[in-house]
């Protein structure tokens, strides 16, 4: 089975069409890169998979299931938001979402603590989880992400833009640790970025969102001159060295 | 003081009051909602007014009216890009709604006064019962909807994405907030319930590291705030709005103070 599988799919955001007849289908265990510029319909993308945009035309399929009850195999990193925590730890952070869906008291039983325990340890983050959120630094925090999205054991990771703000360094650290957790426990990915070069030696498709369409194949198939052209109707010269790749308007 | 009827009924009203401001302070914090609670109470105002002017209990049209606003801000406050303007308009139509039935209504200025300062010493054995049972209820709701608020108000984007409803937990966390607001006033007035919502909760919210000692504290600030304003206006004959609102705004000051010279000592030590 599929993880996703699209088929005419058309995406509205309130009455403005953000992909339309989208086609594809993404097998089990891949990395996938979503490359598109901001505005590109990414996200809208991304949340139209987690269900909370809904299909307006067409059929989408993620894991055989609709959108709303797949929800469930998937572990989801949005976008980063400024979200002021005070002075809660990380930990606190992280249990707030366990059953956070359900209606009740947030009390967690010993199995919760051992899953939490467990996410955390896979990504050396026990230490960092028992500080103030507010004292960590961005990669800090995207490695709690990444620990909470593996807390419900997940078939598939989806990260919205998870490295911008993130130096470099701290950007090859967690894209590491996504990539040693995909082997690990042979998970699908799917990041979505506006910078594909941290991306080209880890992933084995790119999803290229552009002008309504979307096109996924290889990195040598889609991040071509031609195929980008024509994708955003727009002149593109696409120059490759050895380890990056840029992608600059042609006059 | 424990001698007189009117006195204990005060610091049981107070009592009441302060533990489910407590935990509701929080979360305001929390949800960056804290405005929020302070527009309920000025809505209330028009409520109050237009009851006491229909000769119907204040309390009640209080309740309505920051009720129905507490659900008209949760519907549309997630659409709205900044929902201060939108919560500041409804809160200005309001007194000003408020100072119109004001105008008509002539008799009894010292009830309006109450309504506006407070006047916990006026509480009577029935407004302790409809305090009881609006703590009641509000602890009962508390009990099923803490979980998704938490949820909702540290990661709404992921709580969105697990199927959370983010408009239904704000309707009726907002809802839940325009009932504790209204009794709130009973103790501080409509114009100072800031200082008993939210004063003992920024305290806790900035100094705990978990949620749970977040609240107790938020709770425990709540309760001595109100039961210290009302053993102090016992002592000075000063009014026990002024003496919530100053414990309020020192504790906050001090603990403030207090933070930054811990985590500044805490920063400039040698890590281990």
């Amino acid at each position: 089975m599929n993880v996703i599988e699209c088929h005419d799919l058309d995406i509205k955001r309130g009455s403005k069409l953000i992909l339309s007849q989208l086609n594809l289908e993404i097998g089990k265990n891949q990395f996938i890169g979503i490359f598109g510029p901001n505005g590109s319909g990414k996200t809208t993308f991304i949340k139209t998979i987690m269900g909370i945009i809904p299909i307006h035309q067409g059929q989408l399929n993620v894991f055989g299931l609709s959108p709303s009850k797949a929800r469930q195999f998937i572990g989801y990193i949005p976008q980063a938001r400024d979200i002021n925590t005070f002075r809660l730890t990380g930990r606190n952070f992280l249990s707030a979402g366990i059953r956070g869906y359900k209606f009740g008291l947030p009390f967690l039983n010993k199995q919760d603590s051992s899953r939490i325990d467990e996410a955390l340890d896979q990504l050396q983050a026990k230490k960092l989880a028992e500080k103030p959120l507010e004292e960590l630094s961005g990669g800090q925090r995207q490695r709690l992400l990444l620990a909470q999205a593996l807390i419900e054991n997940p078939k598939l990771i989806i990260l919205d833009e998870p490295f911008s703000n993130l130096d470099p360094k701290w950007t090859l650290s967690i894209l590491n640790s996504i990539k040693t957790i995909q082997r690990q426990r042979s998970l699908s990915v799917l990041l979505a970025t506006h910078d594909l070069n941290p991306l080209l030696p880890i992933i084995d498709y790119v999803l290229c969102i552009g002008n309504k369409r979307a096109v996924l194949g290889t990195i040598d198939s889609i991040m071509t001159s031609s195929v980008l052209s024509d994708l955003y109707e727009f002149p593109l010269n696409v120059i490759r060295t050895k380890e990056n790749l840029f992608v600059i308007p042609s006059f | 003081m424990f001698s007189l009827e009117f006195m204990r009924i005060a610091f049981m009203a107070s009592g009441i009051v302060a533990l489910i401001t407590g935990p509701i302070g929080y979360f305001l914090l929390l949800r960056r909602e804290a405005f929020a609670g302070h527009a309920l109470s000025h809505v209330g105002f028009a409520g109050a007014t237009g009851a006491s002017l229909m000769g119907i209990s204040p309390l009640i049209g209080l309740l309505i009216f920051s009720l129905m606003a507490g659900i008209l801000i949760g519907i549309i406050g997630p659409e709205l890009k900044n929902k201060d303007i939108a919560i500041g308009l409804v809160l200005s139509a309001s007194m000003g709604l408020g100072l119109l039935f004001l105008h008509f209504y002539t008799r009894y200025a010292a009830q309006i006064t109450s309504l506006l300062f407070g006047n916990i010493f006026a509480v009577d054995q029935k407004t302790l019962y409809s305090l009881a049972f609006l703590s009641i209820f509000c602890y009962g709701v508390m009990f099923f909807l803490t979980r998704p608020l938490l949820f909702s108000s540290l990661q709404p984007d992921l709580a969105e994405a697990k199927g959370l409803s983010l408009k239904l937990i704000s309707v009726i966390f907002l809802g839940l907030v325009a009932c504790v607001t209204a009794a709130c006033v009973q103790v501080t007035g409509i114009l100072l319930t800031f200082s008993l919502m939210i004063g003992p909760a920024a305290v806790a919210i900035h100094s705990c590291k978990t949620i749970y000692k977040g609240i107790l504290l938020s709770i425990l600030f709540a309760l001595l705030e109100a039961w210290g304003g009302i053993a102090l206006a016992w002592f000075t004959d000063w009014p026990v709005s002024f003496w919530i609102s100053f414990l309020s705004f020192s504790i906050y000051i001090s603990s403030f103070l207090l933070i930054k010279t811990l985590v500044w000592f805490e920063m400039s030590s040698p890590q281990n």
